[in-house]
């Protein structure tokens, strides 16, 4: 958890905000630096936590969390963490022949065309909801992240519903019990049309988004990238509709330190 | 001054380790202590991605033009693995894998001879020290020789002489397995599509799971402590060429091989395997299919060579053989992934020796142009560097 990114985005530690959609982009670099960051504030928080994870393992986030204080396992044997592991769904449907079927998997909808995401959906519902079928006390869904689902075959128009129907059941206003944060990759100088879409369809649901990129300048050892935030204000139309704010940051081994570009401890 | 003959160290000081890391021979723990390194086979490659590939993570080295110099990679990677008694697992659709292993470089002399004359140096060595008397520092005299090699294989990279060929004695010896398409999947399987997949690709994430799992590399499956593990080394020589079915040039509505590298990595992550891949990227005309497949893989190089292109005569490029882009660095199991001082290396393949060194331009040229526009140094002293290339220069010609 890193206390100066909490600061910026008025997210108190002890209470974390209910009914946030926030939105991670990253372009030519990698932004789950904040995945880790979030995911260790809302469970520091005390808020139940989904991960979807399609892009590492278990053992890597358990790694970094680690590191920044938040033991991961006891975290899931509590029942804390409800963790779905993508890697291995999609393993399972990559070897199994068609005559075992697909059964039960999530992710059918790598094989079947004519699927769409949602079995997947009702995993995340059963593992989020209580048996009446509403949200059982304050949850975040953690999603790592939405792009390889589009590498993966699966069309922008179904990862957009799937999300949609996410933020209905988690955060539908911004009073409501759950939060959800996403990943999105979003390179600047290739033309993906199918993540560009679905960056599109992401932004109109955000709340916060956080787009993530190197410098401009180039490479640099002392300073990682940037890091724009974005706070869409869609409660109060008379104020103005958006505000900016950008950072720069550099990767620790422990800790990511943020600071007002310029400030970097390299150049003062 | 306490000297202490014990249990092989000059001194009694132990370092307390916290954390219970596994031995491998040939392995080695990365800087920051928790994740276990493999050698390439080139030691100053190892040196810019950090160290080496990290076990249970994929390197992915996009090929140059004739994939010579991609070749010539996996030949150093897999003959790594027999100096280090790693098994061996070598895919590959164009030439049959025993011709790859056949042409495996030497290693450079002493490292054999030190493994195969150890027992003999030793007690020689033991019967010298006895006679000279230390005079000066008699402290030491009681203590024992510093303590030999335990044996070229269990030593981090070696060097390699590519002017000769490993003997085959060793070749044979080391265990391997060798996945060559045209026998694994008849030829009128491959061009069949059916479903989603490629069978050609699943065929061999079958093979690649059937191996982990018979040679115990699982680290899901618990192993009775006094056996001894060991890393497997896969290495995926071209992989995505047209021999293997790849159809119209990859363009982005192709999820075979995404969802291949996908699925290599949830069998990776959970087993003591180091992959090397090769990938003809050149061939590929879209660039967002290539960008989805190095955001799947772990730690991405890009060769250039300047083989038949015009900076084959620049002669600010004489002493190289072409250029070695880092686009990604492995982020496995930590916050931060490696990063080098500089994004420009450049490689050279001498008569006995493949060598990756930082990019410098000479400091001046035999004759310097008379106009600065054809001087190819000041061409190429725009900032290239990094993550963009931003080069606003525009050129006035006349």
């Amino acid at each position: 958890m890193f206390t100066e990114l909490n600061i910026i985005l008025g997210f108190d530690h002890l209470k974390p905000p209910k009914g946030q959609f926030v939105l991670i982009s990253d372009s030519l670099t990698d932004g789950s630096f904040l995945i880790h960051h979030f995911l260790s504030l809302y469970i520091k928080g005390g808020w139940k936590v989904c991960l979807l994870a399609l892009a590492q393992s278990f053992g890597h986030y358990n790694a970094v969390g680690q590191k920044l204080g938040v033991p991961l396992t006891q975290a899931r044997e509590k029942g804390q963490l409800r963790f779905i592991d993508g890697l291995k769904c999609s393993l399972q449907m990559y070897t199994c022949t068609p005559q075992e079927g697909q059964g039960e998997n999530p992710l059918r909808v790598l094989r079947d065309k004519k699927a769409t995401l949602r079995p997947l959906y009702d995993l995340v519902k059963t593992q989020v909801c209580s048996e009446e079928g509403v949200l059982d006390g304050p949850t975040l869904l953690l999603v790592d992240d939405l792009s390889v689902l589009v590498s993966l075959g699966v069309s922008a128009k179904d990862v957009s519903d799937f999300m949609h129907y996410c933020r209905v059941l988690m955060c539908p206003t911004q009073q409501s019990q759950g939060a959800i944060v996403s990943l999105v990759h979003k390179d600047a100088d290739v033309e993906d049309e199918e993540n560009s879409t679905l960056f599109r369809h992401m932004a109109y649901h955000g709340t916060v988004h956080l787009a993530v990129e190197g410098l401009s300048s180039g490479y640099s050892r002392d300073v990682h990238g940037q890091v724009t935030v974005t706070f869409r204000n869609v409660q109060d139309p008379s104020q103005s509709q958006t505000r900016k704010r950008r950072l720069q940051y550099k990767v620790e081994e422990r800790n990511v330190s943020f600071f007002a570009p310029g400030t970097s401890r390299a150049v003062l | 001054m306490a000297a202490s003959t014990g249990k092989g160290g000059v001194t009694s000081f132990q370092k307390k380790s916290r954390t219970k890391t596994l031995q491998i021979p040939g392995t080695r723990p990365s800087s920051q202590g928790n994740q276990l390194l493999v050698s390439t086979g080139v030691p100053s490659l190892d040196h810019i991605i950090g160290g080496g590939i990290v076990v249970g993570t994929v390197l992915l080295v996009e090929e140059d033009s004739f994939g010579n110099y991609a070749r010539l990679l996996m030949k150093y990677f897999m003959a790594e693995g027999i100096m280090t008694r790693h098994p061996l697992l070598l895919s590959s659709a164009e030439l049959h894998p025993k011709q790859l292993l056949r042409d495996l470089p030497a290693p450079v002399s002493d490292d054999i001879g030190k493994a195969a004359l150890h027992q003999e140096d030793v007690s020689s060595e033991k019967n010298v020290e006895k006679e000279a008397t230390m005079k000066i520092a008699w402290r030491y005299q009681n203590l024992r020789t510093e303590q030999p090699e335990l044996g070229a294989f269990s030593k981090f990279g070696h060097y390699y002489d590519l002017s000769k060929t490993m003997s085959s004695e060793m070749i044979d010896t080391a265990p391997s397995r060798l996945f060559y398409l045209p026998d694994e999947l008849p030829l009128e399987e491959q061009g069949m599509w059916n479903s989603i997949r490629n069978p050609a690709y699943v065929k061999l994430l079958q093979s690649i799971q059937d191996v982990v799992r018979e040679g115990q590399f699982d680290l899901t499956v618990p192993q009775p402590k006094d056996v001894s593990r060991t890393v497997l080394r896969i290495g995926l020589h071209s992989l995505g060429s047209p021999l293997w079915g790849e159809q119209d040039g990859g363009t982005s509505h192709d999820t075979s091989l995404p969802h291949f590298l996908h699925a290599l990595r949830a069998v990776l992550r959970t087993s003591l395997t180091a992959c090397l891949i090769t990938i003809p990227t050149h061939l590929f005309q879209d660039m967002a299919f290539t960008r989805r497949l190095e955001k799947l893989c772990d730690s991405v190089i890009r060769l250039e060579s300047f083989a038949g292109s015009e900076k084959e005569q620049n002669p600010a490029y004489k002493d190289y053989h072409g250029l070695l882009y880092i686009k990604q660095l492995s982020q496995a199991n930590s916050l931060l992934s490696y990063m080098p001082d500089c994004n420009d290396f450049a490689f050279k393949l001498r008569r006995k020796k493949f060598a990756v060194e930082k990019l410098h331009l000479p400091p001046e040229l035999q004759d310097s142009q008379q106009r600065e526009q054809d001087d190819p140094v000041a061409a190429l002293k725009t900032p290239s560097t990094g993550c963009f290339s931003t080069s606003g220069k525009s050129k006035l010609d006349f």
